[in-house]
């Protein structure tokens, strides 16, 4: 069996645990509890990781991992990032400080960035217009990346398919050209 | 228009290399004669042997490029000017210093960011076999415009292509490339990778075991294929 990987990460309640069941074969495995932290506004919070599947063809199986939000399980994000062919990153934009949410993933992440294809999704965008696209597009700047960075509701498998589609294109562009 | 000022504070450029930039600067159709050639006072951009070291004639601001001259084949951090000259390098990197710094004082002034450029007004020159890279993600409006714009910017964001090599991954027509990192270049995002140290892939597996992801995850999700 030959499997593949992708790892979703992000904030607590910017939908990895929904981007990962929208597309897995199999109802996604989620270490959930009962969330008893009062910033967050959910019933429920991921505090191993999140995990689905897809049968890509015969004999080859595509596993998703979703980290756990709350930053505190951080020292998961190097174990579930090994041998990762990409990265998602899901930013919730009606949090207080978004962009320093994402510097959060892209510093946690910071040598994998270095090695593997990344897009960038952007929750709540439509009510929350603050930060705009071209901040984030600033911030990545500064941090010497050109990462897509693409608006999305994660319920809408169009919009994790198109997460999909940049990230295979990066991959697609690496495998052809290797060592560019 | 408020021209833009280039000093020059290398002493490894002689005198034609200097008037050739001169020339460059005054007949180059993508630079629109916004850029001119200072030897003193305040500049955006300053040739440099090092950046640590400023000349007494100029004065440099936070906000001024300085771009390192390096023999080709040398590397270096930041904007490079690699001798020998050529023309289209030098277009390349002050259209991309001309594109950030507008984009910043837009900012600054809370304007929003408007005169996209359209490639009916863009004379941005792309190299045949020049490989290029996203410097950053382009706005939605410039991705907008087409619907393939932002599959092929994905493919520019890691890994640096020429329009040939866009061709051959994309199967789309020369004409397409071209245009699309003609209007990236306007935009002042675009690099040109010669003679920029490029990060090696490490912990990646063999690229047959990714062509084969590519192959199989486009078939299950139905993503669109290039051809």
């Amino acid at each position: 069996m030959i499997e593949y990987k992708l790892l979703f990460t992000g904030t607590t309640g910017a939908g990895k645990t929904t981007a990962i069941n929208v597309i897995s074969d199999t109802p996604t495995i989620s270490t959930e509890v009962e969330n008893f932290d009062s910033a967050y506004d959910k019933e429920t919070t991921t505090v191993g990781f999140d995990f689905g599947e897809v049968m890509l063809a015969e004999e080859c199986m595509l596993r998703l991992y979703g980290t756990p939000g709350q930053d505190r399980f951080d020292f998961m994000w190097q174990i579930l990032i090994e041998d990762a062919l990409g990265l998602v990153i899901l930013i919730d934009n009606s949090r207080p400080d978004p962009l320093a949410d994402l510097t959060t993933y892209l510093e946690g992440f910071a040598s994998e960035l270095q090695a593997i294809p990344c897009v960038i999704g952007v929750g709540r965008q439509e009510q929350h217009q603050q930060p705009t696209l071209d901040d984030y597009c600033d911030h990545l700047e500064k941090f010497g990346h050109s990462l897509p960075v693409i608006p999305v509701d994660v319920r809408e498998v169009e919009d994790v398919r198109l997460l999909l589609e940049l990230l295979v294109a990066q991959i697609e562009a690496e495998a052809s050209f290797a060592g560019c | 228009m408020t021209k833009k000022l280039l000093g020059i504070a290398s002493r490894s450029l002689r005198l034609p290399e200097i008037n050739l930039i001169q020339t460059i600067l005054r007949t180059s159709s993508a630079l629109k004669e916004e850029w001119q050639l200072v030897d003193r006072g305040s500049v955006d951009a300053l040739l440099v042997d090092d950046p640590g070291a400023l000349p007494a004639a100029y004065q440099a601001s936070q906000s001024t490029e300085k771009i390192t001259v390096k023999r080709r084949g040398e590397s270096g951090d930041g904007y490079l000017f690699l001798t020998p000259i050529r023309a289209d390098e030098l277009i390349d990197t002050l259209l991309s210093i001309g594109g950030v710094k507008q984009r910043s004082s837009a900012r600054q002034a809370g304007q929003p960011l408007v005169d996209q450029p359209s490639l009916a007004d863009t004379t941005a020159e792309i190299n045949a076999i020049s490989r290029y890279k996203l410097k950053r993600w382009p706005s939605n409006d410039l991705l907008a415009r087409e619907k393939i714009y932002r599959r092929l910017a994905a493919t520019i964001s890691r890994s640096c292509k020429s329009p040939d090599e866009l061709v051959q991954l994309t199967g789309l027509e020369l004409e397409v490339c071209r245009d699309f990192l003609k209007l990236l270049q306007a935009e002042g995002i675009l690099s040109n990778c010669e003679g920029q140290r490029v990060a090696p892939l490490e912990s990646v597996p063999a690229n047959d075991n990714r062509a084969s992801f590519v192959k199989y995850i486009r078939n299950r999700f139905k993503l669109s294929a290039w051809r």
